[in-house]
């Protein structure tokens, strides 16, 4: 016991990646698709956007989601992962949702997509939920298997739109609320002329924000 | 009695506190991993919790040794400072039981683990056409009489056509014949991973036994067998002895099964033994039938204006067509907002977008030269040998075909050729198709290309 390493203490909240903490904006529809599959077997959902869309949120929302009412979910996030992890995908179809993050990452690499397209299969006959984000519409993915994008334009496609300014601001106080921090609305605005705009450089901006706050214990 | 019965409250008092553990655990666990790593490999984690053992269950083997080599330790860690010992935890496979939820998916499993049949696709839902009625009336007449009309029985065409619908659909009129017959149906790559795990697990035998012995056999996408000679091997034994035992085989491939490379020349001739058929992409009036079909299975109304507008644009595969009319009436019930043409327009914006860009007069051009191995200039010059002049009436007929252009504009686009030429050339290729099997596959290659 005594050997036992530190732990630090909690002092950080959760990560919002939930459907609440989701600012919907232009994107009413892709998140109500997104939902519904909680709702219908078998079916499976195409959501494209631009980095910042929301899609890995709305991926891991989801999938909490599907937790919460007992439901089995798997998240995957293709483009942080090696070429052998490709047999991660064996036997996922046992569960009742898989979400498959950044398709964009592996269309053209054989291997993945033969993954992919045996795992999309084996979800589907086995009536199970399909989630897959990519960074482009499906029609502009290269793949090296035609079969495995003619599966994905059976089911549902959306696309999510990037927030405008005023929503980024919106999500940024959000965020900030979650955080436990302050950023007022002068620091927002200055974020927004002067640093990356797109929404995932924003929050990383954020975060560090945080944690210089929270070492000095005061507001940003 | 007395001491079992405390001994079942003091294991789910442990099983209590292990699940406690793994909460905080988490909860650590998620402020320190990166947001990916974390919903990757831990949170899709189930625990399985008694008599002081915390078991964590991964659904697959890689993430079973992922979290064993990269997480284990820090959950280690973790329980043990909130007090219970290292050896306590470990990371093991799920089975198939502690993760499925409890009734809903059970139900129609069964059956499907018998003969891995989908109910959903019969012959009364496959809409039929000019395209495909061949395949349809070959299907039919197999699955009413088994191993006694054609056999093997070979469907092929491109992807989303409906080959896999029609394979099930034969399966299901098999077994609802007679449920004891034996029918299996699988995908090549299913074949294929089964016997691999056989070899691995020493149950190759009883591999063997089960597809052997099979009262019909019916397996997709045939392709994937190319360059897996040991499956070639196995799959040719299987196929010999079910045509000797006259049980029934349907296989299905992506193309003319003489075509694709890596499959061993006698599985080949065998694959031709028995009839051949092609699935075509489906014609226009095909397309607004599947769509008006697909529309009233779902109780949805579709006006006939919104069929025509996506069955003219989206040219390529059944499945499209079917993705597009899900995007839609999502669209329609999430926006609340009625199906117009165009509603239509706005939702599929994307889809029919690229199925516009992708078919131009010029594409056309470039993909019939270079199928026929000529320039693009020599089909637009004046020379008239067969050599050129076939393709060029091709080439015409496709653009007529795949391309909103007026006759005339395609004329002109053809080295400014009259419209009676290019009405022609399509009344002539339209000909040739009926009589000339090799212009009708060399046309529906050509169309499968250039609308994939």
């Amino acid at each position: 016991m005594l050997l036992s390493p530190q732990i630090p203490l909690q002092l950080e909240p959760r990560r919002p990646d939930r459907f609440e903490d989701f600012i919907v904006g232009p994107n009413k529809n892709s998140l109500a698709a997104v939902r519904q599959l909680l709702h219908e077997p078998g079916s499976s959902l195409f959501l494209s956007g631009p980095e910042g869309s929301g899609k890995s949120h709305l991926l891991n929302a989801l999938c909490h989601s599907a937790r919460k009412i007992g439901l089995g979910a798997f998240y995957i996030a293709l483009k942080r992962l090696p070429q052998e992890a490709a047999a991660g995908l064996e036997g996922l179809q046992v569960l009742d949702l898989i979400c498959v993050d950044d398709l964009d990452a592996v269309a053209g690499n054989p291997e993945w997509e033969r993954a992919l397209f045996r795992c999309f299969n084996d979800v589907r006959s086995a009536n199970g939920r399909l989630l897959v984000s990519s960074n482009q519409p499906l029609s502009s993915l290269r793949f090296s298997l035609p079969d495995l994008a003619s599966r994905l334009a059976w089911g549902v496609r959306q696309s999510l739109q990037v927030p405008d300014d005023e929503g980024k601001q919106e999500i940024l106080q959000q965020r900030a609320r979650t955080l436990r921090i302050e950023v007022p609305p002068d620091v927002q605005s200055y974020l927004l002329k002067h640093s990356k705009r797109d929404m995932a450089s924003l929050l990383t901006v954020l975060e560090q924000l945080k944690d210089v706050a929270y070492r000095h214990r005061n507001s940003v | 009695m007395k001491r079992a019965g405390h001994e079942k409250i003091s294991d789910r008092q442990t099983s209590g506190m292990s699940k406690n553990y793994w909460q905080t655990c988490l909860n650590h666990l998620e402020r320190e991993l990166p947001a990916d790593d974390f919903n990757t490999w831990i949170r899709p984690l189930q625990i399985k919790a008694g008599k002081g053992r915390t078991v964590l269950l991964s659904p697959n083997e890689y993430v079973r040794d992922y979290i064993a080599m990269n997480h284990l330790e820090r959950i280690r860690d973790i329980f043990e400072h909130l007090g219970a010992t290292r050896d306590s935890v470990v990371v093991d496979l799920s089975t198939h039981k502690d993760f499925a939820s409890p009734a809903p998916k059970a139900g129609p499993r069964k059956t499907r683990l018998q003969t891995g049949l989908d109910k959903r696709y019969r012959f009364v839902n496959f809409v039929q056409g000019k395209s495909n009625e061949l395949a349809y009336a070959a299907t039919q007449q197999v699955a009413k009489k088994p191993g006694a009309a054609y056999n093997p029985l070979l469907l092929y065409g491109g992807t989303g056509l409906g080959k896999t619908h029609l394979l099930h659909a034969a399966g299901n009129l098999i077994f609802k014949k007679n449920s004891d017959s034996g029918v299996i149906y699988l995908h090549s790559e299913q074949f294929v991973s089964q016997m691999i795990n056989a070899l691995r697990g020493n149950s190759i035998e009883a591999f063997k036994q089960r597809y052997r012995t099979a009262g019909a056999l019916l397996i997709d996408d045939i392709q994937f067998f190319a360059g897996k000679d040991r499956t070639q091997e196995e799959f040719f034994h299987t196929f010999n002895a079910l045509l000797d035992s006259q049980q029934q085989i349907i296989l299905t491939c992506d193309r003319y099964p003489k075509e694709v490379d890596g499959i061993e020349a006698r599985l080949r001739s065998r694959f031709g033994w028995g009839l051949t058929v092609s699935i075509e992409p489906p014609d226009f009036e095909t397309r607004v039938a599947i769509l008006m079909n697909k529309s009233q299975e779902r109780n949805v109304e579709l006006d006939e204006s919104v069929a025509y507008l996506i069955a003219r644009r989206i040219r390529s595969n059944v499945r499209d067509l079917e993705g597009a009319l899900n995007t839609l009436f999502a669209n329609a019930r999430f926006a609340g907002r009625p199906i117009t043409e165009g509603f239509a327009q706005e939702v599929l914006r994307d889809l029919l977008l690229v199925h516009d860009r992708l078919i131009t007069i010029e594409n056309i051009q470039k993909a019939v030269a270079e199928f026929y191995k000529l320039r693009v200039t020599d089909l637009l010059s004046r020379r008239r040998t067969r050599m050129i002049a076939r393709p060029r009436q091709v080439a015409m007929a496709l653009s007529k075909e795949l391309t909103e252009h007026s006759l005339p504009e395609i004329g002109d686009a053809f080295g400014g050729r009259d419209h009676t030429t290019v009405l022609h050339a399509c009344r002539k290729i339209e000909e040739l198709c009926e009589t000339d099997g090799r212009i009708r596959e060399d046309k529906a290659k050509l169309v499968r290309q250039l609308t994939a």
